[in-house]
């Protein structure tokens, strides 16, 4: 078995003479043993060095791995941008939730930069993005590189395995798009939210070419979501409805939770269940047209925070710790071709798409009439805000749409201090103090 | 030929003068000495042959002695036991045959009477002519003795002191400075025989007296010697002596390169002689023992609970990245001495501060040395930069068993918590009244009970110790149970210790022990304080009644921490002496700990469910077994060599092996399917983790000494280490060491009368601290992946060049004591520089790695001065006064970050960092230097801020944080003081102090900045208004307001002492009975605005101490009764 100190024995060449000294000195007190080394090596713990477990045989764990990695990371992402933007609000008592919930951020401190401190599993003492975020594509993209490395003969399903990896690492790199201020990869410059998108734009153009090459939908619709996402972020309307009317109305990929470990929890339920964060008012009993909504479900416990001020409401869409989280779907497809068709001026094929969705089954809303290009657009925003409630896009919306801040910036925040009006997350210091390619 | 079995019965002789009885040996004695007793004249003169090889000091001169003819006096107690000599003594002098044996020997010989007596040299300056009072005393008795001894074998009978004296009788006690007995005391009469050993009451008794009165004389080790003048018929004479405040032939337990004697140290060592203080101060743990007792020793209280302990921190803070632990050796076996476990819930200010310390029965322990730095601690390592804390635990002495019984008990209590209480402030909306809350007052005008309580303290130990000269014992058990200020607060404990000392031969001495302690602590969640210092009075009519969220009932009827401990110690020394000139230890030894914490969140009754979300109903449970395992194997030979005839050479080489492995096991089971269930097994989500740690230190030294003249001494020493945690590319680490020290004051030069002894003294040295752990390489972790798949997340990157930090220390000082011993003086000036500081250098996220990277990269420096004083003002039959003080000053500063385009890095969550050119872990955080309240909204504005540059004040909004303070005391020390009042009453106190300290007074921060419960939310116009930004400024500008001055002035420890009179004690059977009621914690002075400037939460090594949800030190009284059979 390699143990812990296990190195080549050509580097104890420098210090073979302290070594000899040692070793007779050891002699002395009758260790009996070959070399120092022997002596002071140990087993490893529950770590497992790299050069061990970045190996071919492995790829199949090294990709579990990735996404795991993202599932956990993305989750954290839908609470610390659902708490920025207005779909979710801190109840009281935990400090370290009030920065994103009072839209004003640091570059620094646990309390100020949690976004770039906290861990996608460090509940209850924050709630990450940009590191988790990073973790995901850092290893996204090395679990890539090393499968680029490697063989067909040494990995089966090798080019499943990649595309896999392209598609979840353009997630990480749009999320990160969708909410840092600007962000860095591989101690590279610091870019802007459009460079971070073509990134992103690249490792799904990547999934979705070796995802066709080995013949697997899943994950080249995950991708052409993903790339409709991105080009639409990039005001990039007619290439997204382009990928977007390739993803089938009822396509769904899921991120997968359970409730074995809390970095594997819905960090959604188990932060709104733990009574951590409260849905925020504007999903409060939302009703399309006169009618209860269905895809919001929310309800008033009747009780309130710590502080005793923000009642705490319990979001009903994700009912356990093990319930999936969409990441991409069909539905979101429609709409951003919906988006798309508005702005070509095909508002009756807008509406068309709103009205499909309206009649699936389990949501049974009345159709929507429809209207001038603003109010359809307008419903537009409101029903990717009730479809896609809960799956980490509201806050882009708000940017994309320039939606008013709710409460306003100045209000009082009932927590202490006021809203503020910041929308991403600066670049932290953690990230600018280590990069020597960012300024200082 | 007489050998060794001879020299034996001249020592069983002598001792059955001195009181002691060694049955058999007595009427076997030899007769050499008396028919040589008929030879006098020039007996210093006189030729010798003495050739002998590895015997000890006695079987030496009874050689001579059998060799010369001539009579030599002496006691064979006198000697070092395990000191050897060798000599190959032809045609010499009787007096330099004796020279020889005696050299490196506090001893002297002189010519009286035509014998030759050998009498101690603890205080004689060599160029004096005439003999000091002491040797006068000596000689005279042990002329004396030389005729019991000489009439003794002449009739060939066993002889006691009783069978040769009669007639009139003196009796009493003798007792120190503080009027606590000292056991061990020599009490003779010059000019006559007889003498006296005083047992374990001080007590002592002369017989066969004549004459009205007397003079009485006495010696003991590390006093004075003392004369008093008695009444013959005087039972109860008192005779009290004045302790040395310097004593050069101390032995000092190095640790690895054997015993040494004080002088022969370049080093400053600390010495706790805990029974001593046990002896009046009201101490119940090893933390309470260290504190305030050793200048540079720094204990930094955490919490007031039962069961917690402090951190111990040693000339500063030597770490930019890992905690200043020092090491801790228990009679030369590393034990695990971790100050922060235990379960906590609750973040930050979580009550986890169970010290493993604190394991250690306080009542075992003999004596603590303190080794505080680099400069000593060369040859313990490349984990010793920290210093190293040798606990030596108590020995059998031979003679009869002795029982000692110790009953304790006592109370603490929160004092004066309803006034020291912040109270809390709400302006309802609808009425716009503003309510204020003193929580505790209105529960208590409720009717309610208070959420805190009146704890008992109560102790009791059974101790029992004799043995004869080659196996003795000591054997002691102690149960401790101890409730703290909150009702689930406690902490019990049950420990015992057994220790054997064997000697089966002249050449072989063999010391084991063994020791197990097992308890419980039961401890808090943190919401259970935060619920009352954080009282909100909008929730008066609400169900909490108007704690925070919820009552504390319902947070003590849900919430269950324990840790139950389990811990055995074993260690055997083995010293074997071959020859004369070696002698080689081996000691090893193992420290098992298991301790199990638990979180046990049962699930709620329905009366309390509304205070809980669905979730939190339901319950929980964790269970985290740590078991670790010390392994300590330590072998050293020493090689002693006369190379002239003043010049010494002592050298020693050894090696040391030290292993520690952790195991974790934890078991979390979320959602009891029932009330009732309490168990993993019966919850719905069940999860379990595993873990280890594996760490060994190899290490190897060499260790030269020379000495001139016994008076200066030169000492040299390189140690290398490998450790499992360097890098692969890191191998072994050397580190020397060179110390110089000279006891200038036995020069013949020297002319300072009033100067009694100096000794000066230098030393350089370096040692490390290791890296963590597998910080060296590239790691992944096991982590569930998607759709719960096994795999694995990236976890450091590592780095193959770590290698260890390196302690760099220089310190130079002095010992003395002044006017005739009566006042005391130890200083020391210290610089210590860590090199190739570990610095946890943030890894970028953008690199993918979710942690940080250990880099050897920064430099830190602490240098600061040392100071005890101990003098005696007064003393007098009736009046003694004893005043010590000791001082100590830290200044550290961060030299270098080694960190390209950082010049800080910051640590801790709030304010706190490592910036270079200021100190270690500093406040740093925006002041606002002025502001103007607005009238109508109640906020502060035009805020203007501290520039930091000296230049004008800064709009806040543009001003940087600027440094408000440092975490660690840049002062601190301690005065004690004791005044003995006759014979029975002792009065102690301790008044200890830092400065130069700053806190994070959490509470007002959370309350005004967050919950916005201050009465500074509601009533501004009351406060400066730059008082009021900083409130509402809250985290973003701490200033002055939050950043707070902790620096304080306690009287720690007070005491009144009161031996019972001896027919007390002789009617319960025992030799000596004290009571001692004593009291800690009584008064603070202090400027901090928070519940205690010493409390702080233990969140994080560096991180900023803060006081949220932390309990006050408590005011406590102890009563305690010891009686010795």
């Amino acid at each position: 078995m390699c143990r812990y100190r296990c190195y080549p024995r050509a580097n104890l060449a420098t210090h073979r003479l302290l070594d000899r000294w040692l070793l007779i000195g050891l002699a002395g007190v009758g260790a009996g043993c070959n070399t120092l080394d022997d002596l002071v090596s140990v087993d490893p713990p529950d770590r497992i060095t790299a050069e061990v477990y970045e190996v071919p045989g492995n790829a199949p764990a090294l990709v579990a791995g990735a996404i795991g990695d993202f599932e956990c990371a993305l989750a954290s992402f839908i609470v610390g941008a659902g708490l920025t933007a207005d779909e979710l609000m801190v109840t009281g008592g935990n400090v370290h939730r009030y920065s994103y919930d009072r839209r004003s951020f640091a570059a620094s401190g646990l309390l100020g930069a949690g976004f770039a401190i906290a861990t996608c599993a460090n509940s209850p003492n924050g709630v990450g993005v940009y590191r988790p975020l990073s973790t995901a594509r850092g290893q996204a993209d090395n679990v890539r590189i090393l499968l680029e490395g490697w063989t067909d003969g040494q990995v089966p399903n090798r080019a499943l395995l990649l595309a896999t990896m392209a598609a979840y690492g353009g997630y990480s790199y749009l999320l990160l798009g969708e909410s840092m201020c600007s962000a860095a990869f591989d101690l590279g410059p610091e870019l802007t939210p459009a460079q971070i998108f073509a990134l992103a734009e690249a490792r799904f153009t990547q999934a979705i070419t070796t995802g066709q090459n080995a013949n697997n939908s899943d994950i080249v619709n995950m991708a052409l979501v993903g790339r409709a996402r991105t080009r639409l972020s990039l005001a990039r309307k007619a290439d997204a409805a382009t990928d977007s009317r390739l993803v089938p109305v009822g396509y769904v990929k899921n991120a997968t939770f359970s409730s074995s470990t809390r970095r594997r929890n819905n960090f959604v339920y188990s932060e709104n269940r733990t009574d951590l964060v409260s849905v925020e008012s504007p999903f409060w009993n939302l009703t399309d047209m006169g009618v209860s909504d269905p895809r919001v479900k929310a309800t008033d416990t009747g009780r309130r925070g710590t502080q005793g001020n923000v009642p705490i409401w319990y979001q009903e869409k994700f009912t356990s710790l093990s319930t999936a989280i969409p990441l991409a779907r069909g539905a979101e497809a429609q709409l951003i071709l919906a988006e798309a068709e508005v702005a070509a001026g095909n508002l009756t094929a807008a509406v068309a798409i709103i009205n499909t969705l309206h009649a699936r089954s389990g949501v049974g809303l009345p159709p929507f009439a429809g209207g001038t290009a603003t109010e359809v657009l307008s419903h537009i925003i409101y029903e990717r805000s009730a479809e896609l409630w809960l799956e980490g896009q509201r806050l882009m919306d708000i940017k994309r749409y320039n939606l008013p801040l709710v409460p306003p910036s100045g209000t009082p925040y009932p927590l202490g201090g006021v809203y503020g009006n910041e929308t991403c997350y600066p670049l932290p210091d953690v990230e600018r103090n280590n990069n020597p390619n960012t300024s200082d | 030929m007489v050998g060794v079995k001879q020299s034996m019965h001249l020592a069983a002789a002598i001792l059955v003068v001195c009181g002691l009885k060694v049955r058999g040996a007595e009427a076997q004695a030899g007769q050499s000495l008396a028919m040589s007793a008929n030879q006098r004249g020039s007996a210093a003169s006189a030729r010798a042959r003495l050739e002998v090889r590895d015997l000890t000091v006695a079987a030496a001169l009874v050689r001579l002695h059998e060799s010369s003819g001539v009579p030599i006096s002496f006691s064979p107690t006198m000697f070092p036991a395990a000191h050897r000599v060798s000599c190959r003594c032809q045609a010499v002098t009787v007096a330099q045959a004796l020279d020889s044996v005696l050299k490196g020997l506090p001893f002297t010989h002189w010519v009286q009477g035509g014998q030759i007596v050998v009498v101690p040299l603890p205080r004689l300056r060599s160029d004096r002519q005439e003999p000091p009072e002491m040797q006068l005393v000596g000689l005279r008795r042990l002329e004396a003795t030389g005729e019991i001894i000489a009439q003794m074998l002449k009739t060939r009978q066993p002889a006691t002191l009783q069978s040769i004296t009669q007639g009139g009788v003196v009796a009493g006690t003798v007792i120190d400075a503080r009027s606590v007995p000292v056991e061990g005391a020599r009490v003779s009469i010059p000019g006559r025989t007889g003498d006296a050993l005083t047992n374990a009451a001080g007590r002592f008794r002369l017989e066969n007296l004549t004459g009205a009165t007397v003079e009485i004389r006495v010696v003991a080790i590390r006093y004075r010697p003392a004369t008093a003048v008695a009444r013959v018929g005087d039972l109860n004479l008192q005779i009290t002596l004045s302790e040395a405040p310097v004593n050069l032939e101390d032995v000092i337990v190095t640790g690895t390169a054997g015993e040494t004697r004080l002088r022969a140290l370049g080093n400053a060592v600390g010495k706790i002689e805990a029974s001593t203080v046990r002896e009046v101060a009201p101490v119940s743990d090893v933390g309470q023992l260290l504190n305030a007792r050793v200048p540079g020793v720094v204990l930094n209280s955490q919490s007031g609970a039962a069961g917690t302990g402090s951190r111990i921190l040693i000339r500063g803070p030597a770490s930019m990245t890992f905690d200043g632990y020092p090491l801790i050796y228990v009679d030369g076996v590393r034990i695990k001495g971790d100050p922060v476990s235990g379960p906590a819930v609750g973040g930050a200010g979580a009550p986890n501060a169970i010290s493993r310390l604190n394991d250690l029965n306080p009542a075992d322990i003999e004596s603590i040395e303190v080794i505080k730095g680099p400069s000593a601690a060369t040859l313990y390592g490349t984990e010793a930069s920290n210093g190293v804390i040798q606990i030596i635990t108590k020995r059998g002495r031979s003679g009869k068993a002795r029982y000692d019984v110790r009953v304790r008990q006592g109370a603490n209590w929160f004092m004066n918590a309803e006034s020291r209480l912040q109270t809390t402030y709400w302006k309802n909306p609808a009425t716009g009244v503003v309510d204020s809350l003193n929580i505790l007052r209105l529960e208590r005008e409720r009717g309610n009970p208070s959420p805190f309580r009146t704890g008992h303290l109560q102790g009791y130990g059974l101790d029992l110790s004799g043995g004869a000269e080659t196996f003795r014992y000591f054997a002691g058990v102690n149960f401790d149970r101890d409730e703290g200020m909150l009702p689930m607060n406690s902490s019990h404990r049950q420990s015992g210790r057994v220790n054997l000392t064997m000697t089966p031969s002249q050449r072989l001495e063999v010391n084991a022990g063994v020791a197990t302690t097992v308890g419980r602590t039961t401890t808090y969640a943190a919401a259970y304080p935060s619920v009352v210092y954080l009282a909100a009075p909008n929730t008066l009519n609400a169900p909490s009644r108007g704690f925070q969220g919820t009552p504390p009932e319902v947070q003590a009827a849900t919430r269950n921490l324990y840790q139950d401990l389990s811990r055995s110690t074993a260690n055997v020394t083995v010293t074997h002496r071959p020859t004369s000139w070696f002698s080689q230890r081996i000691a090893a030894g193992l420290d098992l700990t298991n301790t199990e914490d638990v979180i046990l969140i049962p699930r709620v009754p329905a009366e309390f469910e509304s205070f809980f979300s669905p979730t939190g109903r339901l319950g929980s449970k964790d269970v985290a077994r740590i078991n670790t395992r010390y392994t300590t194997a330590d072998y050293t030979g020493t090689l002693r060599l006369s190379l002239t005839k003043t010049l010494g050479s002592n050298t020693s080489v050894g090696g040391q092996y030290y292993s520690r492995l952790d195991e974790t096991q934890g078991a979390v089971g979320e959602q009891f399917a029932a009330l009732g269930v309490q168990t993993v097994t019966g919850a719905t989500i069940r999860t379990g983790t595993e873990n280890f740690v594996d760490n060994v230190t190899v290490g190897f030294y060499v260790q030269q000494q020379f000495d001139w003249r016994n008076r200066i001494f030169l000492t040299g020493a390189l140690r290398g280490d490998a450790n499992s945690a360097f890098g692969s590319e890191f191998k072994a680490v050397k580190y020397p060491k060179l110390s110089a020290s000279w006891v200038i004051s036995e020069e013949p030069f020297w002319k300072l009368g009033f100067v009694n002894q100096l000794k000066l003294r230098a030393a350089y040295g370096q040692s490390g601290q290791q890296p963590a752990s597998f910080a060296a390489v590239r790691t992944y972790t096991p982590v569930p992946g998607t759709n719960d798949v096994a795999a694995a997340t990236r976890q450091s990157p590592g780095n193959p060049n770590l290698g260890p930090e390196r302690g760099k220390e220089i310190e130079l000082g002095f010992d003395a004591s002044l006017f005739d011993d009566r006042a005391g003086i130890n200083v020391t000036f210290y610089n210590r520089r860590t090199t190739n500081a570990i610095v946890l250098r943030e890894v970028a996220p953008s690199t993918g790695f979710d942690g940080s990277q250990f880099v050897n990269a920064g430099e830190l420096r602490n240098k600061g001065l040392e100071m005890l004083v101990t003098a005696r003002p007064i003393q007098t039959q009736s009046l003694a006064w004893d005043v010590s003080l000791n001082l100590s000053t830290n200044d550290n500063k961060v030299v270098r970050l080694g960190i390209p385009g950082a010049t800080f890095l910051p640590v801790g969550f709030i304010p706190n960092r490592l910036q270079e050119g200021y100190p270690v872990g500093s406040y740093w955080s925006k002041r606002v230097v002025s502001a103007d309240l607005d009238a109508t909204s109640g906020r502060a504005i035009n805020l203007m801020c501290d520039s930091g540059t000296g230049a004008a004040p800064l709009p806040c909004a543009t001003a940087p944080p600027v440094f408000l303070g440092q975490p660690f005391a840049k002062v601190d020390g301690a005065i004690a003081t004791t005044l003995a009042l006759g014979r029975s009453l002792r009065l102690y106190g301790l008044v200890d102090f830092k400065r130069g300290v700053k806190h994070l007074n959490t509470n007002p921060l959370i309350l005004c900045a967050f919950f916005l419960l201050a009465e500074i939310n509601y009533y501004p116009e009351r406060f400066p208004a730059t008082q009021v930004a900083e409130c509402q400024q809250g985290l973003a500008a701490l200033g002055t307001s939050f950043i707070a001055d902790a620096g304080y002035v306690k009287v720690r420890e007070l005491s009144v002492t009161y031996d019972a009179p001896d027919r007390w004690a002789r009617q319960l059977g025992a030799s000596r009975a004290s009571v001692t009621v004593g009291a800690r914690n009584l008064h603070t002075w202090t400027k901090f605005g928070g519940l205690d400037p010493e409390s702080h939460s233990v969140s994080g090594w560096l991180t900023a101490p803060h006081t949220e949800a932390v309990l006050p030190l408590p005011a406590a009284v102890i009563t305690t009764i010891s009686l010795s059979f």
